[in-house]
This record gives structure tokens, C-alpha cells and sequence, in this order.
């Protein structure tokens, strides 16, 4: 009987590095995901956590190595054209209109999707059921995080890059995150988080980008 | 599912676009009779450059994409299955036809200080003129997405728009040549074409 193989990964990066205002950020980024995988990215302030998931959405390219999905660059236009199609892109810009209702802040992004329908369900889910109706003017931030992560269910794509995705919310709202990562990954979904705040996710795997500039040695140092 | 899509797309376009540019254009068909005086044999003749000037100055104000920019919605728009280039021309194009609804609003005080309506190329002229400065004014305003400097920004934009927009702002408000309004438009209108990809991908470098 032939060994079983393992399945191929769904995003696979080779010594990908990454320049930004002619700094190089990353370095040498070696990242193989499958499917129902979570990858949390930790680090220093400046280290080139969101820099590395703008790279992934393709708002940046990468200077040196390849991103590969399903095999494919992501560089390359025709595939980027299927890749985009896949992601769920959350940073801290809200993205928010305020002078729109929570309900069609949402349901603006998910009509451009060309669906309809889930905009209702995640707005409830996410504990804003009582301000559908009301002008995103009203939210506090942490109602506006919770409205984007409403705006991710009504999406559901596939690839998940998260920003910050915890920042502002509180201990429930916490728990509401880590519940639909789970229910997320459940389905096959991969998930990309950049956090400096705590997040129990369950077998994710951890990268920790270093300092962008390592610090100087000083006279104690020399000493010890 | 159209309907839906079309009466959220009026309230995106709606709430994003300000109503002070047509208060400032209105204000400035109604105070330059005041200052030049209401006889009708001068303002006949001098209609087109008094009604262009203004029209270049509401829009010149109009900052199209930078809202979007900031607050992070324009990333949102390039990931999602929408083309990135129809949104943004959805939007100068309904952006287009608000301010032109609202020209249309203020047309009894145009007929009755200006004598607007004398021809029917006038009404032609100022429909593609607006047109036309709504898409040259989004084409600035893509271009200057990239300054971070929110000082720098309003100068600059000037600076850039003010030349491009010269030519056409020089030769439409000549009332011997009508008819010659409409070719220099529609030249106008293709060179927007031509560009409007490249300000697409421009916009949204990093």
C-alpha cells in the first residue's frame, strides 16, 4: 500500500521578504497553510505584522520570494483576480459611513458580493440586533468593531486576514471572536491574525516576526 | 436584488456627497449680478463665463476618493467581486448627477439673471462641461490619494487641477463658439478614458 500523502497547502510562502518606504520589513518568510489553519503573527511594534497581511491581500508585493495559492503566484494578474475572491480583509480602519444605519453598512459590502440575506443574521449575532436601525454615528468603538466582524460573517469568504481583529471589543466580544474563528475553521477557512492582545485559538500555529532594528549593544551588555 | 442595489448605492453616493459645493455655487450666480449690476444686455453676453466659474470652483472642493481612502473602505471596494474601476466611476458619475440635479433645481434663477436658456446648446454645454470637470476633478483627486500630508493636500490639488482644467474652462465660456463647445468636450471626455485606468492603479499604491 503506497503512503498516504499529505494534502497539498492551500498558501505557501517562499522566502518571501517585503520592502516598505525603502525599508526592508520582512525577511525571509517561510509559511506553509493548510486548510482549517489559523496562523496568529505576534511581534514588536513595527516588526511588519500588518505589513505581512497587506501583503497577503495584495495591496503590497512582495520584493524577493513567492506567494503561492492552490500553486499559483499571487503576483501574477489573472490568478489575483480569482485569489481577491477568497479573502476577508479586517484592519483597523473601520470603513464605516456614519451617517448609514448598522444594517446598511453591512449590506452594502455584501450586495457588492452580488448576495443578499446575511446581513440581519451577523448583525444579531454579533449583539447588535437593538441598533440595526440606528446611524453608525452611535456606536462606540467597540459596536464599530463588532460591525465589522459582522460585515466578515455577511462576506464569509474563505481566507481570513485579521488586523487587530480584538482591539476595542470587550470580554464578550472577545469570546464572540474566538467563536466564529472557530466556526470559521470548522468549515474549512483559513484564518490570519495579527495581535498583540491575548486570543485563544485552538492548534494555531504562531509567528513571531522579529524587531525591524535590533537594538543597539550597550555598555551593560558589554559588561555581562 | 437591482432595487436594493441601486437604493443602497444612492445612499452611499448621497451621504458622501456634500451639499455645500451647490450652496457655493449658488451663492456665486446670485452675488455676481449684485456686483456687476442686473443689466440684462451684459449679463447675456457674459453668461457662460459667470455660470463656468463658479461650476470649476464647487468642484474643485470636492475631495472624491479621499474619505474612502481614509476611513478604509476603498480597500474593502478593491477586494471585493465588484470591478474596483466601476465603483469609483459609479460614484463621480452619481456624484455628477446630484450636482447637475441641483443646477437644474436653480434653473429659474439662471433664466432669470442670466437668460440662460437662449440657445439649446447652452443647457448641452454645461451638461458635458460638468461632466467633464467631474471626471478631470476625480483623476486629480486619485492622483493625490498618495500625500499623507493633509496640509500639503489642498495646494497641491489646485496646483495640479488648474492647468488641465484652464483650456476648457477658457474656450467654453466664449459664447462666438458654441458649437465648437461640444467637440472640445467630447475631446475632453477621451482623454479621461484613456487615463482612467492608469488612475486606478495609481490610487491605490501603497
Amino acid at each position: 500500500m503506497a503512503p498516504l500523502k499529505p494534502p497539498p497547502p492551500r498558501l505557501l510562502l517562499n522566502g518571501v521578504s517585503c520592502m516598505r518606504n525603502a525599508q526592508a520589513v520582512l525577511r525571509d518568510i517561510n509559511v506553509s497553510v493548510h486548510e482549517r489553519t489559523a496562523l496568529v503573527l505576534t511581534g514588536a511594534n513595527g516588526s511588519g505584522k500588518s505589513t505581512f497581511l497587506r501583503m497577503l491581500a495584495g495591496f503590497s508585493r512582495p520584493s524577493a520570494g513567492e506567494v503561492l495559492w492552490n500553486g499559483h503566484d499571487i503576483t501574477s494578474p489573472g490568478v489575483f483576480q480569482q485569489y481577491k475572491l477568497q479573502l476577508n480583509w479586517m484592519s483597523l480602519k473601520d470603513a464605516v459611513k456614519e451617517k448609514l444605519t448598522v444594517l446598511e453598512n453591512v449590506q452594502w459590502f455584501e450586495l457588492l458580493e452580488g448576495k443578499h440575506g446575511k446581513s440581519a443574521p451577523a448583525i444579531e449575532l454579533m449583539g447588535l440586533g437593538r441598533l440595526m436601525n440606528e446611524k453608525a454615528r452611535m456606536l462606540s468603538m467597540g459596536q464599530r468593531k463588532r460591525l465589522q466582524l459582522a460585515r466578515l460573517l455577511a462576506i464569509d469568504r474563505p481566507i481570513w486576514l485579521l488586523d487587530e481583529p480584538s482591539v476595542a471589543l470587550d470580554a464578550e466580544g472577545v469570546k464572540l471572536l474566538e467563536y466564529i474563528i472557530a466556526e470559521h475553521r470548522k468549515k474549512g477557512g483559513i484564518v490570519f491574525v495579527a495581535t498583540h492582545l491575548p486570543i485563544e485559538i485552538e492548534d494555531a500555529m504562531s509567528l513571531r516576526l522579529p524587531q525591524r532594528f535590533p537594538r543597539r549593544k550597550t555598555l551593560v551588555d558589554l559588561v555581562r | 436584488m437591482r432595487r436594493l442595489f441601486l437604493e443602497q448605492f444612492y445612499k452611499q453616493i448621497f451621504s458622501s456627497t456634500p451639499i455645500t459645493s451647490f450652496f457655493l455655487f449658488l451663492l456665486y450666480i446670485v452675488v455676481t449680478p449684485l456686483m456687476i449690476g442686473f443689466e440684462k444686455d451684459f449679463l447675456c453676453y457674459f453668461h457662460l463665463g459667470l455660470i463656468w466659474i463658479p461650476l470649476l470652483f464647487s468642484f474643485l472642493s470636492e475631495p472624491f476618493f479621499r474619505n474612502d481612502k481614509e476611513f478604509g473602505t476603498l480597500e474593502l471596494y478593491y477586494l471585493s467581486a465588484y470591478c474596483l474601476p466601476k465603483i469609483l466611476l459609479l460614484q463621480l458619475v452619481g456624484h455628477w448627477v446630484i450636482q447637475i440635479s441641483c443646477v437644474f433645481c436653480a434653473f429659474p434663477m439662471l433664466q432669470l439673471l442670466y437668460q440662460f436658456d437662449r440657445s439649446g446648446m447652452d443647457w448641452l454645454n454645461i451638461l458635458l462641461g460638468s461632466l467633464v470637470l467631474t471626471l478631470l476633478c476625480g483623476i486629480h483627486s486619485g492622483l493625490a490619494l498618495g500625500i499623507t500630508s493633509s496640509s500639503g493636500w489642498n495646494s497641491l490639488q489646485n496646483l495640479t487641477t488648474l492647468p488641465t482644467l484652464l483650456p476648457l474652462t477658457v474656450f467654453c465660456t466664449s459664447i462666438e463658439t458654441e458649437g465648437f463647445h461640444v467637440l472640445l468636450l467630447i475631446g475632453y471626455f477621451f482623454l479621461f478614458v484613456s487615463l482612467y485606468p492608469i488612475l486606478v492603479s495609481i490610487s491605490l499604491q501603497d
